[in-house]
Formats: C-alpha cells, sequence, structure tokens
C-alpha cells in the first residue's frame, strides 16, 4: 500500500514538474501576452496542483494534507483574479495583438481605447 | 527514488529559468508579471517537492504564504499598469504610436513637484538653492527664486547679483539623462510588442 502511493506521489510529481518545463518553453515562444498567460496557467493551476497531490501523498497525515488543501484554495481563489487584471490591463494597453484573435468581443465596446 | 528526485529537480529548474528568462526580456511590465507568477508557481512546487522527498512538513506554511504574496504582487501591479494608462491618456487610439505620447506624458509629469513647469533653469532654483550655502539665500535672491515668479522672469535679470544660478542648471541637466533612456527602452519595447 506504501509502494502504491509512493509511486502515485513520484507519478504526480513528474508531471506538475513536467507542466512546469512546458509552461517555461511556452513563455519563451508565444508570440503575445494572452498567450503567454494561457501557458502561465498550467503550472499555476494543474501543475501545482498536480505536486501538492503528491506531497500529499507523501506526507499522509491530517495536519499537513489541511495545510496542502490551504494552499490549493488560496491559488484556485488568486490565479484568476490575477489573470483577470492582467488581462484587461494588457489588452487597454494594446498589448493583445488582434489579428492573433479569433473573435475580439471587446472590438466595440469602451474597453477598446 | 533519487532518480524521481533528480528528475523533478531538473525540470522544475528548467522552467524556472526559462520564466527568469522572459522576466529579463519581457517586452512590457505585464509580461514580466505573468513570468513572474509562473516562476513563483514553480517556486511553491520546488518547496512541495522538497517537503515530499523529505517528508518534512516544516515548509509547508510557507507554501500558504508565498500563494497569497504572489497574488498580491500581481494585482497591485496590473493596477498600477492601468492607472497609469489611464491617467496618460484616456482618448487616443491604441494603434497610432500610443505608448510614446503616454510614457512621454508620464516623465513630463514626474518633475512636476520641484517646479520645473517650465525649461526656464531658473526655475529649478529651489531645488538648487534647498543645497547652497546660506550666502546666496538673501531675501532679494530668495524673491527671484520663487517657483511663480522665476517663470517669468527672463533668464538675464538674475544672472549677475547671484551666486546660486550656476548650480541649478547642472542640477537640471542631472536629473534628466536618466530619464530619456527609460522612455527609449519603453518606446522599443512597446514597438517590439507591436
Amino acid at each position: 500500500m506504501s509502494g502504491v502511493l509512493d509511486v502515485l506521489a513520484w507519478v504526480c510529481l513528474v508531471v506538475g514538474a513536467l507542466l512546469s518545463l512546458s509552461a517555461g518553453v511556452a513563455l519563451m515562444r508565444f508570440p503575445d501576452l494572452l498567450s503567454r498567460m494561457h501557458a502561465a496557467t498550467k503550472p499555476q493551476v494543474l501543475g501545482l496542483l498536480l505536486v501538492l497531490i503528491g506531497c500529499a501523498l507523501r506526507l499522509r497525515e491530517a495536519v499537513d494534507i489541511t495545510t496542502l488543501l490551504l494552499v490549493a484554495v488560496f491559488q484556485m481563489a488568486t490565479a484568476p483574479v490575477a489573470a483577470h487584471m492582467i488581462g484587461r490591463a494588457g489588452y487597454r494597453a494594446g498589448q493583445a495583438r488582434t489579428d492573433l484573435l479569433v473573435v475580439d468581443e471587446l472590438a466595440g465596446t469602451d474597453d477598446k481605447r | 527514488m533519487t532518480v524521481v528526485a533528480v528528475v523533478v529537480t531538473t525540470l522544475l529548474a528548467a522552467g524556472a529559468v526559462l520564466a527568469l528568462i522572459r522576466i529579463v526580456r519581457g517586452p512590457s511590465i505585464l509580461d514580466r508579471i505573468v513570468a513572474t507568477d509562473v516562476l513563483l508557481a514553480v517556486i511553491v512546487m520546488a518547496i512541495a517537492a522538497e517537503a515530499a522527498f523529505s517528508r518534512d512538513a516544516t515548509a509547508l506554511p510557507v507554501l500558504a504564504v508565498l500563494s497569497i504574496l504572489g497574488f498580491t504582487g500581481a494585482v497591485s501591479v496590473a493596477r498600477f499598469a492601468i492607472r497609469r494608462q489611464a491617467t496618460a491618456d484616456p482618448s487616443s487610439g491604441r494603434d497610432a504610436g500610443r505608448p510614446s505620447p503616454q510614457y512621454q506624458a508620464d516623465s513630463v509629469d514626474l518633475p512636476d513637484p520641484i517646479g520645473s513647469t517650465s525649461l526656464d533653469p531658473h526655475s529649478r532654483g529651489p531645488l538648487g538653492a534647498t543645497s547652497l550655502d546660506p550666502d546666496s539665500l538673501d531675501p532679494l535672491d530668495a524673491t527671484s527664486l520663487d517657483p511663480l515668479d522665476a517663470t517669468s522672469l527672463d533668464p538675464d535679470s538674475l544672472g549677475p547679483q547671484s551666486i546660486g544660478p550656476p548650480e541649478p542648471p547642472d542640477r537640471g541637466d542631472s536629473l534628466s539623462p536618466p530619464e530619456s533612456p527609460g522612455r527609449g527602452r519603453l518606446d522599443r519595447s512597446a514597438e517590439e510588442v507591436r
């Protein structure tokens, strides 16, 4: 049982670390702010959750799992807010490349200044 | 186990280095915020992985603190960027070289509290007078160095009678060069984004 949990923990840790590497590569390769934000959410949410699950599978104590759950809740509550504000600031600053957008729903509104 | 630890550490380090390169190169401040968030997530993942490998829960409260602090920093910097956009030029379009008048407006706004409403060197007098010796602060010069009057005076009327005026132009020259490279860099970065 312990061995199975350990293997699961290793898998979660390696997959989460892979997501961090992919986000790093995407930050270097993607062309504009919005696509970089898309890449940045992978380690922020999924990668972090996988690593926290792997950590919880290794620690296996109620207090530690509660702390890890708290970290996960904080991260999942705050990451969308930060991404929303960064995206809005980027669009208003004209840093979203409109030629790369499929749909630009803010095109006719006051947000496009 | 050791193999897994080495693999996870290598992957996390590679992601952190790439995010760091984006922080350094990132053309705009928002790109740097995004890359900083990624770097912070990688750091949180590294601390959690270390706790998993060593089975030591000492560092877990650090994760909670980091996940809140990173959000605070990102939101405050994003709001700062929005406010700078909003105060600079609310009416111009987004596709006609907009960042350059905006950042110029910022750099003009900044020296205002020290009285540089004109390029007249005497308007910078109060800044220089604070660091001068008391001899140059006799009543005649003090009134002529008043920021309200200085903009209306011509430069020649002050020249011979005051000891101070050679200093303020130097002040003005030493203040201006740090602004122009920054403005040029921001312009270049804005063009690079486009």
